[in-house]
């Protein structure tokens, strides 16, 4: 019966020597496969190694094996590759148990199999090469990130001083084309602080460090404050500008007014730039259920199909004509896209050259139960009730310091002066201040570490930190220092005013003078 | 691998099995390229073992390769290992001048190249079969997993510091009292190689056996327990501690 099989067949004791082979199997080894040879003489010596270390532990263990691959020896010295199965058999009732062998021949399938090996293991190499080029392109990018970021807050601090100092100049008695030259220079340094705030913008999105707040909105208030803070524009223009509401949205929705600001701010300002004569329209309604969808329509030129896709890319304005006509870093589009994403949104723009677009975004609408507290009512300028306001600024720029001073002292404060966290703390401990300014990046000790240690010492003034970089984060840890209220850079008299009528002013009056 | 053998030495002996880094249970996460590129790294790990067992009097049995380490773990902590027992074992595998170790660079590169294929390829030997043995029940699906499973990488480094190792070096400076287990007909460790690692250990005796073979511990474990056993009790008789 073994003869007739169609493979090579072996019976051993179970201790590997040969009891019985077909001559199937006689054919490919010889007489290596005669009854009394040892099974690990057909093989050639590598796999006679495999066969001893590997293979037979294994069939004591497991009672069989199977397609397990090895190379046999052939008579003419040739090799031939086999697959293996091998069972412990009981044999016939009156011979000893031993194993069975079933031997297939496997050139074929091992010299497939070893080109595939091959190319597994050169696609591993790949893959291991490819890791390490995407590892590098995002250490680049990363770095790239950095530079951008970095480098905007070192342009930040002088840029502050320029616009500070011109302020201060606008102020005072000038001729006419003096002043002309002053505006000239505020509105060059506005719009270089545009730019830069931009590439920070850009930067922290794409970077994916952007902190998303999540609080009830009144979206019908952010849409009125963009178009209140952009109307100033309209004023040398016969464009009109107006806002419509779909009164069944609910009046708060969970998000991030910042950011839905800061979107809105881009396409209305970019309507506007480009509508010299016409209507723009914000319009707020229900889209798909659950979504809120924002459009400004604007009677402009239109965008070419053509430009239509790309305008959503950094530094890219579609139509090179328009770009140089209306400036700008072509990033603000760039900015609202990566922005609308990050808050779960979509954006877009439809529109007909000659006609107008209709720029889009949309919100996913959560309902916001709650109803935040009424905002206390305000005097418009700080009232000190008695005599001066004694406020300490520390900061170390000196240039900083000299414009925050000037600005206070218009506002009718006494300003002591500190360079640092240092000298800061050695003030506060002498004198009593109605307000503490801190600069938060300083030598010696910042002024984080400054407020923590006066809060430390019991001090109870108000602290407003000034800082160039305005991230959540950054409020976060301010408040967690004990700060009171937190200014950005550059800084303005107007929010000056509002930070002392808020801290020195409430606690001024409670003192009577 | 020891399944067989090891209870028959409970009555009289402590007896301490374990698994070298990388193999059967061992933590994966302890295999470091660098430390087992030589025998000298298992070695240090079963000395280790020793004093943190704090073992003493220790006869070490080691089968095949396992037989080199302990050869290696008997000079490192010489006051605790005072018996050898080598089943099956070849200080070189590598035919080197009037040396025969038996196989070629060549051949060695060849067992490579077919752990690979019985690895990664289509063959299933070593993928891990977890089966019962009605007829042997002591194979519980833990031992038979464990002698399988091996990473391929590791599998790979394993076989490349065992057979182009030589640990001819070190045969005369053991100075425990050992046996050489022989097996007739093995192909891995022929007899002549038995031979020459009895004349170069100081302190040595030949068994040569009736099993067939290169895993007597696994084929022949009868005698293998009496090849040991009158070893140990020989060491008892002769040489009283």
């Amino acid at each position: 019966m073994l003869e007739a099989l169609p493979c090579g067949v072996v019976v051993t004791t179970l201790d590997g020597i040969i009891r019985q082979s077909n001559q199937e199997f006689l054919q490919w080894v010889g007489e290596s496969g005669k009854v009394g040879q040892p099974l690990a003489g057909v093989f050639t010596l590598g796999s006679r190694l495999f066969y001893e270390t590997n293979l037979a532990p294994i069939v004591h263990l497991q009672g069989r094996v199977d397609e397990a691959v090895a190379e046999l020896r052939m008579p003419d010295g040739a090799r031939m590759s086999a697959l293996l199965n091998i069972r412990e058999w009981k044999g016939e009732p009156d011979s000893e148990p031993g194993l069975l062998i079933v031997v297939f021949p496997a050139n074929e399938r091992r010299r497939y199999e070893r080109e595939l090996l091959a190319a597994e293991r050169q696609s591993r190499e790949t893959a291991v090469a490819l890791r390490k080029a995407r590892e590098a392109a995002e250490a680049a990018n990363e770095a790239k990130t950095r530079f951008l970021t970095n480098m905007s807050h070192e342009l930040r601090t002088p840029l502050n001083g320029i616009l500070g100092f011109a302020g201060l100049l606008h102020d005072s008695p000038l001729s006419h084309p003096q002043r002309e030259y002053v505006e000239t220079i505020q509105q060059s340094g506005e719009g270089l602080l545009d730019i830069i705030s931009d590439l920070l913008d850009l930067a922290r999105v794409t970077s994916g460090r952007m902190e998303l707040e999540n609080v009830a909105v009144e979206l019908q208030k952010v849409m009125t404050g963009v178009c209140d803070l952009v109307t100033p524009r309209l004023i040398d223009t016969s464009t009109k500008l107006t806002i419509e509401w779909d009164n069944s949205l609910p009046q708060y929705l969970w998000g991030d007014p910042g950011r839905i600001r800061q979107i809105l701010l881009n396409l209305v300002g970019n309507a506007i730039k480009f509508t010299e004569a016409g209507t723009v329209t914000v319009h707020a309604r229900r889209a798909d259920p659950g979504i809120v969808r924002i459009e400004v329509a604007d009677s402009g030129p239109g965008i070419a199909p053509e430009y239509r896709d790309r305008i959503f890319e950094s530094f890219d304005r579609g139509d090179p004509t328009v770009a140089m006509r209306q400036g700008g870093t072509g990033l603000g589009l760039a900015i609202a896209r990566e922005l609308t994403e990050a808050i779960g949104g979509a954006i877009g723009v439809e529109s007909q050259v000659g006609v107008g677009s209709i720029f889009w975004f949309t919100l996913p609408l959560r309902t916001a139960a709650v109803e935040p507290e009424e905002a206390p009512a305000v005097a418009d300028e700080p009232q000190p009730s008695g005599g001066t306001y004694q406020v300490l600024l520390a900061e170390d720029n000196v240039i900083n310091r000299r414009l925050a001073t000037v600005l206070l002292e218009k506002l009718g404060c006494e300003v002591v002066t500190a360079a640092d966290g240092v000298e800061a703390l050695d003030f506060s401990q002498r004198t009593a201040f109605d307000l503490i300014i801190l600069d938060c990046m300083m030598p010696q000790l910042d002024g984080w570490q400054a407020a923590r240690q006066m809060r430390e010492a019991g001090l109870t003034t108000p602290i407003v930190a000034l800082t160039a970089s305005a991230m959540p984060a950054d409020r976060q840890r301010c408040q967690e220092a004990g700060m009171d209220a937190f200014l950005t850079k550059p800084v303005r008299q107007a929010e000056l005013a509002a930070a002392l009528r808020q801290y020195a002013g409430t606690k001024r009056l409670g003192q009577p003078s | 691998m020891w399944r067989h053998v090891a209870p028959a030495f409970l009555d009289r002996y402590r007896v301490v099995l374990f698994d070298h880094v990388g193999s059967g249970n061992s933590e994966k996460d302890s295999y470091q390229e660098e430390r087992y590129n030589s025998l000298s790294g298992y070695a240090a790990d079963a000395a280790e073992l020793c004093v943190e067992l704090d073992l003493r009097n220790v006869t070490f049995i080691g089968h095949s390769v396992s037989a080199m380490i302990g050869a290696e773990v008997a000079l490192l902590v010489p006051d605790r290992v005072d018996e050898l027992v080598m089943v099956g074992p070849s200080p070189c595998y590598l035919n080197d001048g009037d040396y025969r170790g038996g196989f070629s660079r060549e051949d060695i590169e060849e067992l490579l190249e077919t752990l690979e294929a019985n690895y990664l390829g289509w063959a299933r030997t070593m993928a891990p079969v977890i089966m019962g043995r009605p007829d042997r029940p002591e194979f519980g699906g833990e031992l038979t997993d464990s002698f399988c499973k091996m990473d391929p990488v590791i599998a790979a480094q394993f076989a490349r510091v065992t057979f182009l190792g030589d640990s001819r070096a070190l045969l005369p400076r053991i100075p425990a009292r050992t046996l050489v287990l022989q097996c007739s007909e093995d192909a891995i460790a022929p007899q002549h190689v038995g031979e020459y690692t009895r004349t170069q250990i100081p302190n040595a005796v030949l068994y040569l056996m009736e099993a067939r073979g290169h895993c007597p511990n696994l084929s022949a474990p009868e005698e293998t327990i009496i090849a040991i056993r009158s070893f140990l009790e020989q060491g008892d008789d002769v040489a009283p501690r």
